[in-house]
């Protein structure tokens, strides 16, 4: 190649890099715009029934905007079985995460003949109904005389255990033991290597294990009708009893509203730990 | 304050393993000094530093810094700081927050941790780039940091496992001197571990040379190159050049003829192996006088020099020679042994 053509060959090789930058942005946004897209737009037709006080068909909008839905959705009690679905979703968020943490360091980190039996054992239940799943352990903590509340925080824990503990694993398997090292022989106690160190480098791993336990918590039904036989009210308690009536699209729309922004909330808060994670990294 | 390390009687064997990584180590360690150790991988170096900071347990031995046994002393309280051949910067924090990790460990407040750090930043000359996360910085300013980190935790004694390793050559040299410059700032009793030799040269007041588990010698780098204890050894360090025969009233009979031996190995008797490095001989042309001749048998360039291969009466001995030497295969030549190079080692039965 002559000199000449080499200058030509340098002049077009930035634009060609700037270029396939932009290509990659593009094709970022795109994903960003489509996978938005999936989760709002099924959205905009709820949130419309929502604000409908009189809607008829086939007019395209409703003929008398309002509040009646969210009205009639608070007063069938729709504020407390929010704050019972939070409460059960953050316990058994804790809870699992927690243990599945400890049983995912143990899988991953003391390998042993009978470990791929556990995680086949562990991974059991996410293959089976939950219906079968739910009656075994139901029975168990009825003949215990558990509490209902403390009674579905166990099983849901228990429901989510395969997730949080998986989740775990394959983090402590990526994980870096040599920083936990270096930083005792830097004079750090085990205390604080487990929270200036571990726990700071596994938050993204925790963050996504917690999500999972949320979410497997937020969207039970089946355990806590068979446990608590109706006097613990969560949401998707709330929303199928709406939804079984006539003539409360609205109520059943605001109502299905509340439910979806706490995981969606939860769902903002791990992403934006995994990204800060992420920009340590790079 | 520095600090001696006596090592003794020192074995691991991990299950499973089929030799054990050390066994029955001894190594002392004068205060204020450096000893690079120097071995192929697998030889047991970073195991052997892993015990010494506590971080694994020996099955026999003990470790002892300035007299006093710290086998049991856990590993944040020995006052031994490891560096690894990763410098394992916290990702999540400042470099300015992880050279003040251990003063915070140690129980300063953050803010004095910082203050401090600073300092220790300005010695590896790193202070400009305190703000910075670690995932921005290169290779050579990680190690850099590194390395004020482990300062900063005001060690008895200071390990480094291969730090310098991951660096390019020209990153490593100037490693190696800002080690020297360090250690002339903070006298501190340090032990390297390398595979490079001529790194454990570069740092090292002292080299030893760790083989299957055990520190088979450990001397200043000239009496290893020159003067080794084994055949293992001088193998280890380069040396090709062995010529198996019997020493007999300070000479050495061999198939290369008479070769005589110098004071040192006056005592000598009996089967030994003369060991002579590459760049101690001398080529000279076959009709003058030499201590042994022989047919260039291989030619071959090593960066500026080159290498001669002379047989010699059935023994191959090579030679160092500069660029401008014309030798060609088949040339009949003569070849120089200096008196103070031949080195005799006791033939292994």
């Amino acid at each position: 190649m002559s000199q000449t053509e080499a200058v030509v060959w340098e002049g077009r090789r930035r634009p060609a890099r700037r270029v396939e930058s932009r290509a990659r942005r593009w094709g970022r946004l795109s994903a960003i715009a489509v996978s938005v897209a999936l989760l709002v737009v099924p959205m905009i037709p709820v949130a419309i029934t929502a604000f409908a006080d009189v809607w008829r068909y086939p007019a395209l909008l409703p003929q008398v905007w309002g509040w009646s839905g969210w009205d009639r959705a608070f007063a069938s009690g729709a504020a407390e079985a929010f704050a019972t679905s939070v409460s059960i979703g953050a316990a058994v968020a804790v809870l699992a995460t927690a243990m599945g943490a400890m049983a995912g360091r143990a899988l991953a980190f003391h390998q042993r003949r009978w470990t791929p039996g556990v995680i086949v054992l562990l991974a059991l239940p996410m293959a089976l109904p939950p219906y079968a799943i739910a009656m075994g352990l139901t029975t168990t903590v009825l003949a215990v005389r558990m509490p209902s509340i403390a009674a579905i925080v166990v099983i849901l824990t228990a429901f989510s255990l395969p997730y949080t503990t998986l989740v775990a694993r394959a983090g402590y398997l990526a994980y870096e033991h040599e920083f936990e090292d270096v930083a005792r022989t830097l004079g750090a106690s085990r205390r604080m290597v487990w929270w200036r160190v571990r726990a700071r480098l596994m938050a993204p791993v925790f963050a996504t294990a917690a999500f999972l336990a949320f979410l497997v918590a937020w969207s039970d039904y089946i355990v806590t009708l068979l446990i608590s036989g109706g006097t613990v009210i969560t949401l998707p308690q709330a929303l199928a009893a709406a939804q079984s009536g006539t003539g409360n699209a609205a109520t059943v729309a605001a109502l299905a509203i509340i439910t979806v922004l706490p995981p969606a909330a939860v769902l903002i808060i791990s992403v934006a730990i995994d990204r800060k994670a992420a920009r340590h990294d790079h | 304050m520095t600090t001696d390390l006596t090592v003794s009687g020192l074995s691991r064997h991990f299950p499973g393993a089929p030799a054990p990584a050390i066994a029955d180590l001894d190594l002392a360690v004068e205060p204020g000094t450096c000893v690079a150790i120097v071995g192929p991988s697998g030889c047991g170096k970073s195991s052997l530093l892993r015990i010494i900071a506590g971080l694994d347990t020996a099955d026999h031995g003990q470790i002892a810094l300035d007299g006093q046994r710290v086998d049991d002393v856990v590993p944040e309280r020995r006052g031994v700081a490891l560096a690894f051949q990763q410098p394992r910067l916290f990702p999540h924090m400042s470099v300015l927050d992880n050279v003040a990790f251990p003063l915070e460990a140690h129980g300063l407040s953050r803010a004095a941790s910082r203050r401090e750090a600073s300092t220790y930043l300005e010695v590896v000359g790193m202070q400009a780039l305190a703000k910075r996360r670690p995932a921005t910085l290169s290779g050579g300013q990680e190690q850099r940091v590194a390395l004020a980190r482990a300062l900063a935790a005001r060690p008895r004694l200071l390990l480094l496992d291969e730090p310098f390793s991951a660096l390019d050559p020209a990153t490593r040299t100037e490693m190696q001197a800002l080690l020297r410059r360090v250690r002339e700032a903070i006298n501190i009793t340090v032990v390297l571990v390398t595979h490079d030799r001529d790194e454990a040269g570069a740092v090292g007041d002292r080299v030893g040379v760790m083989l299957a588990g055990r520190i088979a010698q450990i001397d200043a780098l000239e009496d290893l190159y020159y003067r080794p204890r084994s055949l293992e050894i001088h193998r280890f360090l380069g040396g090709v050049n062995e010529i198996p025969g019997t020493v007999t009233a300070s000479t050495h009979a061999s198939s290369l003829g008479a070769l005589a031996v110098a004071e040192p190995y006056a005592a000598a008797q009996g089967p030994h192996v003369m060991v002579c490095r590459p760049e101690s001989l001398s080529l000279v042309d076959a009709d003058a006088a030499a201590d042994v001749h022989g047919v260039v048998s291989d030619v071959s360039r090593q960066g500026m020099r080159q290498r001669v291969a002379v047989d010699a009466s059935g023994i191959s001995l090579s030679v160092d020679a500069g660029p401008h030497v014309d030798a060609r295969v088949g040339d009949r030549v003569g070849v120089g042994i200096p008196l103070a190079v031949r080195h005799l080692v006791r033939a292994s039965r």
